[in-house]
């Protein structure tokens, strides 16, 4: 990075530093494709004899609502029942921010304190930002991998890739913790109300030119970054379910002048030219005053005009188009039309609050269906911060945040090679997900991230990193003494679907590795158990069923 | 080299291939034919390889190609002077009108030795703003009006390959380096290329069992089929890679785009057969700072290409190689102040020791726009891809429309003669040009054309009296006139000609100023 866009908030990084980027282009279609695969609407399941509320329902809500449950976590769930775990998922747990306390929160140093220092000054103030972009993904990847029982990180993450910001752009570490604060307050809030705070927010109006967007006396440097993509991507959608286009370009270029005037100022409780403040302020004088055409509305707007005018000229498509969203997170990545309409007359109702929509969604027979377990395909944070939360593996480099380094950063370099580590979108629109999670290039990496912690093959300065007590593992599973049943039970923990016969014998005899099921002894030092557990698990995690969840 | 050291170097330059552990393993499910006959319908250039750059974000057309003695770009640009300096252009030596950016200097030397064409105004019919929505029209090669989920390239191969993937090739039919598939090797019905970023690969257990009919099931049946063609295709990457360890020349240091380009170049050497290569650039999004993002990403791109054209030559593989940029659209003639907005039509270059060279199509006209202040089309981007189907992979017209592209698309003149081609280039007899209007001329003149077929490699120049050259352009099939800038010109009569093979049409116009 060059230092002198470093010095200006909001100036883009040098390019050249991040040239080759996976920008992904699947064709999503504007008006989604729908698949119905079952009659089963949003209707609240009813466990029935036949169907009842057992491990694999409770396994289903757990791992789509949260980030790698562990076997205990499910079968306590089965054992509460359907209603308290889902008031449990949906109670919203209050964030410990304690690690990164020292400078979260307080105003930005946007420049070093001197103009005319020396490059090893410099270099020291740089590194300091850096340091604060490294802890920050940290603290949030630590935060989902080792949570309590809760939708919260993951409703975080989705509204992170819908409202994507990428900190090569952002910058300041400072910024995208109070985005993220706001992604927490409204990870199940009221969405109208989370759009007009987010269209101010210090990270979005650097990230998508909202503090270029202004209007001063001849200067008129009106820029439609923000206003595009407020439409296009979060809130109503290029076009509707009848492909009918949902705004103009006139739309564009007048909500980009009401838009205008706002910016982020010079702190006024630290030295003005150096620390910036951490929330944005409206200057009327940078605002085009004149009157805008918006959605066929005449007036005098301002920022929060616009988005009221969104929601009501376009309030059928918001709903469609943001519940499209909810369902592909939840659900499965390719819609279902009925149950989507359904959510959108939710959403609609309840004044645009999302905690409605979802928790109709999860408590749904349609949720439910057989259809639907273990449809989703994992992305690298459910496969990786996944498997780390559901094996309990310790000594997690990356969630020791006290320590800076290369060595440090294993988990996010493995992460960015699979294709996602959360401030890195590819883009605005975020990442696809869905199928694009698993390509020639992505499976190869992924395995090899499961077998390397499950040998325990990381290793820095002699110690183990991504700890793995197999025995400990295997023994907080009920049948631990039972060859056989174990096996079943540990696949339960991590397959969705169950396996085959074939594939249960091949798990068995990996477990077994030539050894009778009588012989089995867990506790014996001599017959190795550790060893055998790890084949078994190497086994698992290598079938394309694993790769789902 | 041993193997492992190999992909060690690979891995650091950020272009990962991938690697094949314990492969013996995974033939007992993977259907690998070693060598086997591949069939396929046509046999035509079939050797023939290109390698796409798309310059993702949207690039900024007039400050690539410059019109430097258009007033016009200047007093739109001047709000941040989000120009280029007419004395730091580099002029094109057949051209006194454009020039690129100084940061691609590095391409002029190409394009003197004519291995360098560049295609004016490239874009489509009802331009779309969006980055997403325009890429995938461009990536498919759909019309503006409809989703597609699959492209162009793949639909071809689709059709060229019925057997896939029963029987799969030895070699990937096409790699994108990077972690996901664009839209343009997704078939209809297959995944006709390989995404390759890994660097390890572990095979998964055999299962045969059949897949629920769920949509779990189907998303089990998916990851069973690239785990299937994951194993496969990576050995033969692999085993080329390990084959040609070694580039002919040093590529610039620091620059990711040539260190793709290199390890590409590397296994072309060692003869894998991938006919298509994409490779994604990201950054031309200037909303703000245009000036230093672009022009680094100009540099990138000119040292990395000419590196990696003069080291396909030391290998003597130039021959069946050409590289092709696009970008979902060009940006805004007018400035925002730090950069420009989305825009419509841009130049796009292709490059290889195949191509004819020189500036095919007119200056655009920063007059001439429509929307927002966005410059007209005037070639749709489809008429490059059935130009690289049709000349350079030597399909024919059935093979292209509408299979790959949805309708007949005029070829443009961008790749030396192919039979094909040539078939046309003697009928000229509909070939006529007529009088300038408005003549005399003040500020710029529009001269009508007709009859400019497919296949034909027409030429229109203007000259002064005395016969020294003004403006010599080439002229695109199904072009109907050719506009051009006078106001730098002195009054007087001059002589414009229009040259298709061996007919030539001339007439006379007057300027007056």
């Amino acid at each position: 990075m060059k230092r002198r866009n470093f010095l200006v908030p909001g100036a883009p990084v040098d390019s050249s530093s991040d040239t080759v980027t996976n920008i992904p282009s699947v064709a999503r279609q504007a008006v989604p494709e729908f698949a119905t695969r079952t009659e089963a609407g949003l209707e609240p399941f009813t466990p029935t004899g036949a169907n009842p509320w057992d491990y694999s329902k409770a396994a289903h809500l757990l791992r789509r609502c949260m980030v790698g449950p562990k076997d205990s976590e499910i079968r306590k769930a089965v054992a509460d029942g359907i209603d308290a775990t889902i008031t449990l998922l949906l109670t919203p747990t209050v964030l410990s921010y304690e690690e990164i306390k020292s400078w979260a929160g307080s105003d930005v140093q946007f420049r070093p304190p001197n103009n005319n220092m020396d490059s090893d000054e410099f270099l020291a103030w740089q590194t300091a930002q850096f340091l604060r972009r490294e802890q920050f993904i940290k603290w949030w990847i630590k935060n989902i991998g080792t949570g309590p029982v809760c939708i919260q990180e993951r409703m975080v993450m989705m509204w992170h890739n819908h409202f994507a910001n990428e900190i090569n752009t952002v910058n300041f570490a400072d910024y995208m913790f109070v985005q993220n604060l706001q992604f927490h307050k409204y990870a199940l809030g009221n969405f109208k109300q989370f759009v007009k705070d987010i269209t101010k927010d210090p990270s979005m109006l650097i990230y998508l030119d909202g503090l270029k967007n202004f209007k001063a006396g001849k200067n008129n440097q009106i820029n439609e970054n923000y206003a595009r993509e407020l439409q296009e991507l979060f809130t109503c959608g290029v076009v509707d379910w009848n492909n009918n286009p949902n705004y103009t370009q006139s739309d564009v270029s007048e909500a980009a002048k009401a838009l205008s005037g706002w910016t982020i100022m010079p702190s006024t409780t630290k030295d003005p030219t150096m620390y910036l403040g951490l929330t944005s302020v409206f200057i009327e004088t940078r605002w085009d005053s004149s009157s805008k055409t918006f959605m066929g509305k005449k007036g005098v707007w301002k920022a929060d005009d616009i988005v009221d005018i969104i929601f009501s000229e376009r309030a059928d498509q918001v709903a469609k188009f943001i519940c499209t969203k909810i369902y592909r997170e939840l659900v499965y990545d390719i819609p279902d039309r009925t149950i989507v309409e359904a959510m959108a007359n939710t959403f609609k109702s309840n004044n645009w609050e999302i905690k409605p929509v979802v928790e109709q969604l999860i408590r749904s027979e349609h949720f439910f269906d057989v259809t639907n377990i273990g449809a989703k395909d994992k992305s690298p944070i459910d496969l990786m911060l996944g498997a780390i939360r559901t094996l309990g593996l310790t000594n997690v480099p990356d969630f020791n945040l006290a320590v800076s380094g290369r060595n440090t950063q294993d988990l996010m370099n493995r992460m960015q090679a699979i294709g996602q580590v959360p401030c890195f979108p590819p883009n605005v629109k975020g990442w696809p997900g869905g199928r694009t999670w698993v390509s020639t290039s992505t499976l190869p990496l992924r395995q090899k991230f499961l077998l390397d912690v499950l040998d325990e093959k990381v290793v820095f300065q002699k110690v183990v990193m991504y700890k793995f007590d197999a025995i400990a593992f295997a023994k907080t599973f009920p049948s631990y003494n039972d060859a056989e049943k174990l096996t079943q039970e540990i696949a339960q923990a991590l397959l969705n679907v169950p396996p085959s016969k074939k594939e249960s014998d091949a798990l068995l005899d990996a477990l077994l590795q030539g050894a009778k099921s009588y012989e089995w002894k867990i506790d014996d030092p001599t017959f190795k158990a550790d060893k055998h557990i790890r084949n078994l698990l190497k086994s698992i995690v290598q079938l394309a069923n694993h790769k789902l969840f | 080299m041993k193997r492992r050291s190999f992909l060690q170097k690979v891995a650091a330059t950020g272009i990962v291939l991938p690697m094949a552990l314990g492969f013996p393993r995974v033939r007992a499910f993977a259907k690998a034919p070693e060598g086997s006959p591949f069939a396929r319908i046509s046999a035509a250039n079939k050797d023939h390889i290109l390698i796409i750059l798309r310059l993702a974000g949207g690039n900024d057309g007039l400050n690539t190609v410059v019109p430097y003695t258009n007033d016009d770009y200047y007093t739109a640009r001047a709000e941040g002077s989000i120009y280029v300096d007419k004395e730091e252009v580099v002029k094109l030596p057949d051209s006194n009108t454009l020039g690129l950016h100084p940061a691609l200097a590095p391409l002029l030397e190409l394009y003197k030795e004519k291995k360098m064409a560049i295609i004016q105004n490239v874009g489509y019919a009802n331009q779309n703003l969006s980055h997403f929505r325009s890429t995938d029209i461009w990536l498919s090669g759909s019309d503006a009006d409809v989703y597609s989920n699959s492209g162009w390239f793949a639909k071809y191969l689709e059709q060229q390959y019925p057997d896939y993937p029963a029987t799969l090739p030895t070699d990937p039919f096409a790699i994108e380096l990077g972690t996901y598939l664009s839209t343009t090797l997704i078939g209809n019905n297959y995944n006709m290329g390989v995404a390759v970023g890994a660097s390890d690969f572990i095979p998964g257990l055999p299962n045969t069992d059949p897949t629920a009919s769920t949509h779990a099931g189907d998303e089990e049946a998916y990851v069973r089929e690239i785990l299937r063609q994951t194993n496969i295709f990576i050995n033969s990457i692999v085993a080329a890679g390990l084959k040609q360890t070694t580039n002919k020349v040093t590529y610039p240091a620091n620059n990711q785009l040539a260190d793709g380009l290199k390890a590409i170049s590397r296994i072309i050497a060692a003869g894998l057969k991938t006919q298509m290569y994409i490779i994604n650039i990201g950054g031309y999004d200037t909303h703000s700072d245009q000036l230093n993002s672009q022009k680094n990403l100009h540099k990138m791109l000119a040292d990395a290409v000419l590196a990696f054209q003069r080291d396909l030559e030391a290998f003597g593989t130039d021959k069946k190689v050409s590289v092709m940029t696009i970008s979902e659209f060009g940006r805004r003639v007018e400035s925002n102040g730090s950069g420009t907005d989305h825009g419509s039509a841009a130049p796009m270059f292709v490059i290889g020791s195949g191509v004819k060279g020189g500036i095919i199509g007119s200056d655009p006209v920063l007059t001439d726009v429509e929307g927002p202040g966005n410059l007209k089309m005037k070639v749709d981007f489809r008429q490059l891809y059935a130009s690289v189907l049709g000349q350079w992979y030597g399909a024919s017209e059935a093979e292209i429309t509408p299979n790959a592209l949805p309708r007949h698309f005029e070829q443009l003149p961008i790749f030396q003669t192919t039979t094909a081609v040539d078939e046309f280039e003697t009928d000229t007899s509909l070939l006529t040009l007529g009088q300038n209007y408005p003549n005399p001329a003040q500020t710029q003149t529009t001269i009508p054309m007709e009859g400019i077929l497919s296949g034909m490699n027409a030429q229109f120049t203007l000259s002064s009296i005395d016969g020294r050259e003004i403006v010599s352009q080439t002229v695109m099939p199904g072009q109907k006139a050719v506009t051009v800038d006078t106001r730098t010109l002195p009054s007087g009569t001059y002589i414009y000609t229009l040259k298709a093979g061996k007919s030539k049409r001339t007439q006379t116009m007057v300027i007056e100023r």
